[in-house]
């Protein structure tokens, strides 16, 4: 039942997750005792070579992406399908972290988390990689609470670059998940940049906060509706206890109008961390 | 165009701390019209691209990753703009060509360099020495650090896996001395009561006889070298590769736990040849290609070795030694005794002692990271591989019955260690 990887250099432990177009498998690598984590192709699609050319792209995003927030690549082998082996991170998804242990997360582990995920996504939008369109960085472009890992020590770790864009990289079509894109990402005719993950990670920071999620819709076309044009549900109204400040950064960096957002995380940091001394005092 | 050699030794453009990377691994050939190919240049473990391994040259293309042994090479950063600032490896290769190219003027320069900056760099290397030494002490604090970090680790994730676990970082628990051996396990039947009756008689006469002819272990580690000898003229004898990599990653981590080590140097020999065995002599291993082919997982051959390590460390060999030496004494007429002797004994006398290894195996095996309960699966497919024994075979096989061994073990773990195997 687990992939064949051709080589006995790796004993499967357990699944640890998987959907759509993949499935993930802990393992330990026997050459080097570490635990690893292997996302496989699902096997139904391994003649799909537009979906094996994502695979290679991302593990080369991983390779030149040395970062301590983002994830790494161990391996990457293709055999009966195509398999990421990444380093194993000890933990549970931010998606869970926040439904099973902390709810709504302190304002002091929040802003701790949320450097960590922006300054990762701040360093793959300003890294040179070598894969065509990626000179000038990657964009993330699936930023939700299930593509973070916290792990035991409370550090926040990227992962899933398996959708992303280089910046200079034409517009391709994917499937995301529309609780957590920008409005952008909605329309095809748009273009993509770093303005994009920024929005999520607006998303992102109110859900850490609150430990719900942006915008609450009934079916399909109310979400997209309320993604393209209505404000986020209001922090306080959720969690009274929170800042009143980080309201505010929220509320920029989730702008409908990317002109209007903060243009570079480096500047999302900066207000952050300029409130850190308001909200933990 | 350039050539690009990766490996351990300093002496390679790319230098890769990595025990699995040969001293000369790979070299890339980047040649003008964007043409990319890697060579293997012999190396231990191999160079793969995108996880199959390349036996021939191989042309690279953009996206292929590329592994030397367990490391990932990022070979397209030598592609990249000699300018370019997140490039942390060309500018290294931009130097050593621009030696290349002014290789004529170099010499007489660099004479000049030394004679004009004599003290600064006698300064400079003193400053460099005291650094070095800071930084010594440093990454050992920082190692400890470390090492005790993932310990937690991985003792946090061992208690969520129902799988053994295998990792390079364990707690250094030696194996505990307050067990007791209980051999009733083995009394199941009449005939293996005699057999066992036999063989303890045997011993104990032998001990008679020979008690005064005094072994040390540097007859036994002797023996085990004509072993060796003996093998490698018979058989392809293998002391480094893959295989033996595994095996002694394993065999290191099991003898670091023998609780009173009687001196022996465990080392692992991996030979091709007709044989299906496993066979150890003076702390060294023998593993046949065959019998290796027969594991599952790292807790069985952990059982295994374990199992072997017992045999030295108990002394089961002590006693053939013995009769070796006073056959020696004798000349001819003690080789012939030596041979009688071989005929006359049936390997089954042997099975309390086989047993006696396995429970002292387990004892290791539990306080490392394997699995003890796999043992049980793997001597147990072991017996089910060959034939089914009767009485006859019973009295001639040194590995006592399946049944009766499986017994033996589950109880060994039940009763010390509080574990239940299923």
């Amino acid at each position: 039942m687990y992939p064949d990887l051709g080589s006995k250099q790796y004993e499967f432990i357990k699944r640890i997750g998987g959907g759509g177009f993949g499935v993930v498998n802990l393992a330990i690598d026997l050459y080097s005792g570490k635990p690893v984590a292997i996302k496989s192709i699902h096997k139904n699609y391994n003649d799909r070579n537009d979906l094996i050319e994502n695979f290679k792209r991302e593990a080369n995003i991983y390779l030149d992406l040395s970062h301590p927030n983002i994830v790494k690549l161990n391996a990457f082998i293709i055999n009966n399908g195509v398999h990421l082996v990444m380093d194993y991170v000890e933990g549970s998804t931010l998606e869970d972290f926040i439904n099973n242990e902390t709810g709504p997360i302190p304002a002091k582990l929040c802003l701790e988390l949320l450097n960590d995920i922006i300054s990762a996504i701040d360093y793959a939008h300003n890294k040179n990689i070598s894969i065509n369109g990626y000179e000038h960085g990657a964009l993330h472009l699936d930023l939700k609470p299930s593509n973070v890992l916290i792990t035991r020590n409370n550090k926040a770790m990227v992962i899933d670059y398996g959708i992303s864009k280089g910046s200079t990289e034409k517009r391709k079509v994917f499937e995301h998940t529309k609780m957590y894109c920008a409005p952008e990402q909605l329309d095809p005719d748009k273009n993509l940049d770093k303005r994009t993950d920024i929005y999520s990670l607006g998303l992102l920071m109110h859900q850490m906060l609150c430990g719900s999620s942006p915008y609450s819709a009934n079916s399909n076309e109310e979400l997209e509706d309320k993604v393209k044009y209505k404000k986020t549900k209001r922090m306080m109204d959720l969690y009274p206890a929170i800042n009143e400040d980080f309201q505010k950064i929220v509320d920029k960096a989730t702008q409908k109008d990317p002109n209007l957002r903060y243009q570079t995380c480096s500047e999302f940091l900066k207000d952050l961390n300029y409130n850190n001394s308001i909200s933990t005092s | 165009m350039k050539v690009i050699k990766v490996g351990r030794g300093y002496e390679n453009d790319e230098v890769l701390n990595d025990s699995t990377v040969s001293r000369n691994h790979l070299e890339i050939f980047f040649g003008d019209d964007r043409l990319v190919v890697v060579t293997d240049l012999n190396s231990a473990n191999g160079t793969t691209v995108n996880g199959k391994k390349i036996n021939e040259p191989t042309k690279l293309d953009s996206l292929d990753i590329l592994k030397a042994g367990n490391s990932l090479i990022n070979w397209k950063n030598y592609l990249k703009d000699n300018n370019d600032s997140n490039n942390e490896i060309s500018p290294e290769i931009k130097q050593k060509d621009d030696i290349k190219e002014n290789d004529y003027n170099l010499e007489p320069k660099s004479k000049n360099i030394i004679q004009n900056y004599m003290k600064e760099l006698i300064f400079l290397l003193i400053i460099s020495f005291l650094v070095i030494i800071l930084v010594f002490f440093k990454t050992k604090f920082k190692e400890v650090k470390e090492s005790v970090a993932i310990i937690d680790k991985v003792e946090n994730l061992y208690t969520n896996l129902v799988e053994p676990l295998i990792s390079n970082f364990t707690p250094q628990k030696k194996q505990r001395t307050d067990i007791t051996y209980d051999f009733t396990c083995l009394n199941n039947n009449p005939e293996n009561d005699i057999i066992n009756g036999l063989g303890d008689f045997k011993r104990s006469t032998d001990e008679i006889f020979l008690s005064d002819v005094k072994v040390s272990i540097n007859d036994e580690i002797k023996m085990g070298n004509s072993l060796l000898k003996s093998y490698q003229s018979e058989y392809t004898v293998i002391k480094s590769g893959k295989e033996v990599n595994y095996l002694s990653e394993i065999l290191n981590d099991l003898s670091i736990r023998i609780a009173n080590p009687r001196g022996f140097n465990y080392q692992i020999y991996y030979v091709k040849g007709k044989p299906d065995n496993i066979i150890t002599s003076g702390g060294k291993i023998f593993v046949f290609e065959k019998f290796y082919k027969r594991f599952n997982n790292s807790s069985e051959i952990a059982a295994v070795l374990a199992h072997e390590i017992a045999h030295n460390e108990i002394g089961h060999l002590t006693s053939y030694v013995k009769k070796q030496k006073a056959a020696n004494e004798f000349g001819l007429f003690g080789e012939i005794f030596l041979e009688l002797e071989k005929v006359l004994t049936p390997p089954s006398f042997n099975q309390k002692q086989e047993v006696q290894a396995d429970l002292f195996g387990i004892d290791l095996v539990q306080v490392s990271k394997y699995d003890s309960c796999r043992s049980i699966d793997f001597w147990q497919r072991l017996a089910n591989d060959e034939r089914q024994y009767d009485s006859y075979d019973n009295l001639m096989n040194s590995h006592p019955y399946s049944s009766s061994r499986k017994r033996c073990l589950k109880n060994h773990i039940k009763f010390n260690y509080n574990v239940i195997c299923n």
